[in-house]
């Protein structure tokens, strides 16, 4: 690994200005859990690194007006430990449970894991299924987009070098939406997802699916929605017979790829079973989270 | 759904091989504060050779374990070592270890046996104490020998032997002889659940049952046993290496070359069978290499008492056995079990 200069932001605001400074050769560091590793094998590392980690406001989560807000820099343990997350999305917790070990969850953060957008990133599903919003900063201020259109490709985002990402916003109609992750790994400890599958729904009271939503990660260049097995479940009954169909059309949507771990057929296979199996976890959820469960 | 299958499997394990030299030597010194060294050149690898054959030393020696301090794995120093190879270090380099303590006791014994006026056959060497036989008050500290076997007689207690499994030709035409000293003998069974949608296996449970001749040290037996299944259950369900068309290992590393987790390990009940070889030293055989043999094979027999698929290869991937449990439903021939075996997880 080469050297580089490091230079410590001490808020949102001040990591901005030092990236408008900086850039395009200027790296930000979060909890360096991706980062470093990439150094390691990258010819050229950045000649700086912008040190984000004592940037307060990028911090915490908390009920804002918008919604459930996750700053940016809130590690998956802090997300695990969020009262607020366990009450109302314990989906999120499952998703940053599953992810690496304790090491890499008490210092990767959320904003880390959507920023490398790895196609497997177990943060992403959950977070899709439940709709939600970015904020990214950069020297024109602040914008707000959804999370499907921060995502670009493979590593890829809509981040430009002198935009930071500032926060994740779950919208306030989501929040206590019952919602389930499931993650097919080839081990249980440590292993990538070679599919990872979230769902939400809401339940009326004629017992029939109200805004469900499907998100599948590792199987496309981003983690993506599944339009088509919404669009069938969407005020259907609920029945075992609708969420297996509603999985086998999921599994049609995908675009998977062939390679060494699994061929393309058995992530499809794994899509289908795990969305239905999502799709019966968030039902099961829904008295579990809110009596009535419908909005 | 997931489903829930058990599976055996036996095997033997030969230990010691005869089909060409394979000696150990080993040296040992009791010193005259009562305390011994052993020199050996065997390599202590975290399997714990280096306690056993303090143990080995110590038992002859009628001294603790703690009593004998080790120096191993020098080349300048220490006598030669065969190597921590085929399951042997506790049979061939415990051997040699046991006859070298042997000839420092002889000579504390011909130092003793006139300070207590018998005979040398007639005395024993326990809790750092030489004594006479069925008279143990009539005794001697191990230490004031040791000083008056060097300081007065002039004959320091040490002792160097060398053990090498005898060896033994192979008859040219049919190939057939006695290729090792000794063997040992292992079943294990394997309880797992297997997810009939994803392939998926969990191994809950194994119960590994092993001879390996005296347990001189259970606990590392025990460690052994654990370690050798974890190492089962990686070949039995995830660990390949994967070459590209120009022979390069596509998963050379540990992200993609899959091993079992500790959150992968199944409980493990290990039962140690009673026996005693008596060409080992105090009875003792091995246990290495044996512990990884029959795992794989109890936990694919397992996944056939399971779903009734049967995977020809390993590692049996949940693609795998995914492919096998569709193909099996196809021909038709082989019945999954019946419900009654059938164990809903909780995302069945
Ligand atoms: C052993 C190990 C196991 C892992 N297991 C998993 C797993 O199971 N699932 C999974 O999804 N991931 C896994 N990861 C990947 C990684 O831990 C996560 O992606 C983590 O969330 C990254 O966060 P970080 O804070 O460490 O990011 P960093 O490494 O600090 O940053 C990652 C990238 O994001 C940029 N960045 C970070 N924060 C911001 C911001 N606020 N604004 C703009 N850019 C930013 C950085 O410049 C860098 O390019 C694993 C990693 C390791 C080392």
């Amino acid at each position: 690994m080469r050297g580089f200069k490091v230079v410590e932001a001490r808020d949102a605001n001040h990591a901005v200005a030092l990236l408008a400074e900086l850039a395009p050769s200027v790296k930000v560091l979060a909890g360096g859990t991706d980062l470093l590793v990439d150094f390691k094998h990258a010819p050229h590392a950045p000649e700086v690194v912008l040190d984000i980690t004592r940037a307060e406001d990028l911090k915490g989560v908390s009920m804002t007006d918008a919604g459930l807000r996750i700053g940016a820099l809130a590690t998956h343990t802090d997300i695990m430990r969020s009262p607020l997350v366990r009450e109302s999305l314990p989906a999120l917790v499952d998703a940053a449970h599953t992810i690496g070990a304790v090491q890499t969850r008490n210092l990767g953060t959320l904003g880390g894991n959507l920023v490398t957008c790895v196609p497997s990133m177990d943060s992403g599903p959950t977070l899709v299924a439940l709709e939600a919003r970015v904020t990214v900063a950069g020297p024109g201020g602040r914008r707000e987009l959804p999370l499907t259109e921060f995502f670009v490709g493979p590593r890829k985002t809509v981040l430009k070098p002198d935009e930071l990402l500032v926060d994740i916003i779950i919208p306030k109609k989501n929040v206590g939406k019952p919602t389930d992750f499931l993650k097919f790994g080839l081990r249980k400890g440590q292993a990538l997802a070679l599919v990872n599958v979230a769902s939400s729904l809401w339940v009326d009271p004629k017992k029939t699916f109200v805004e469900p939503r499907i998100a599948l990660g590792a199987v496309a260049p981003t983690v993506i929605r599944a339009p088509e097995a919404e669009a069938y479940l969407e005020g259907k009954k609920i029945t075992p017979e609708a969420m297996s169909e509603a999985g086998r059309i999921a599994a049609g949507e995908a675009r998977p790829i062939s390679d060494f771990r699994a061929s393309a057929q058995y992530r499809r296979d794994l899509i289908a079973v795990l969305t239905r199996r999502t799709l019966e976890n968030a039902c099961a959820r829904v008295q579990d989270v809110r009596p009535g469960g419908s909005k | 759904m997931k489903r829930r299958g058990r599976g055996i499997a036996c095997m033997w394990y030969p230990i010691g091989f005869t089909v060409a030299a394979n000696p150990s030597a080993a040296t040992v010194k009791v010193n005259e504060d009562g305390t011994a060294t052993l020199l050996t050149g065997t390599v202590e690898t975290g399997q714990g050779s280096l306690t056993v054959l303090a143990q080995i030393a110590a038992e002859e020696l009628g001294v603790a374990t703690e009593d004998v301090h080790v120096v191993s794995a020098d080349t300048d120093v220490t006598p030669m070592d065969t190597g921590a190879i085929a399951s042997r270090t506790t049979y061939v380099t415990g051997n040699a270890t046991r006859l070298a303590a042997e000839k420092a006791k002889a000579i504390l014994f011909n130092v003793a046996a006139p300070m207590l006026g018998v005979r040398p056959d007639q005395l024993e060497a326990r809790d750092r104490k030489i004594q006479v036989k069925r008279f143990p008050q009539r005794q001697l500290p191990i230490s004031q020998v040791a000083h008056h076997a060097l300081f007065v007689k002039g004959d320091p207690p040490i002792g160097s032997a060398s053990f090498n499994p005898p060896t033994v030709a192979m008859d040219p035409e049919t190939g057939q002889g006695l290729p090792f000293a000794t063997y040992v003998y292992a079943t294990q069974i394997a309880e797992v659940d297997v997810d009939d949608e994803t392939g998926e296996v969990e191994v809950l449970r194994i119960v590994a049952s092993h001879d390996c001749g005296t347990a001189i040290n259970p606990m590392l037996v025990e460690g052994q046993i654990e370690g050798g299944i974890s190492m089962g259950i990686g070949l039995a369900l995830q660990e390949e290496i994967l070459f590209d068309d120009k022979g390069r290992q596509i998963n050379p590393n540990l992200t993609n070359y899959i091993m079992p987790t500790s959150l992968d390990m199944p409980e493990i009940e290990v039962d140690i069978v009673p026996s005693y070889d008596p060409t080992g030293p105090f009875g003792a055989k091995g246990v290495g290499e044996p512990t990884s043999v029959p795992t794989a094979a109890a936990i694919l027999n397992a996944i056939h008492d399971a779903v009734g698929a049967r995977v020809h290869s390993l590692p049996a991937t949940a693609e795998k056995v995914l492919a096998a449990i569709k193909e099996s439903r196809v021909q038709g021939t082989k019945q999954l079990p019946g419900t009654r075996r059938a164990i809903a997880g909780p995302a069945a």
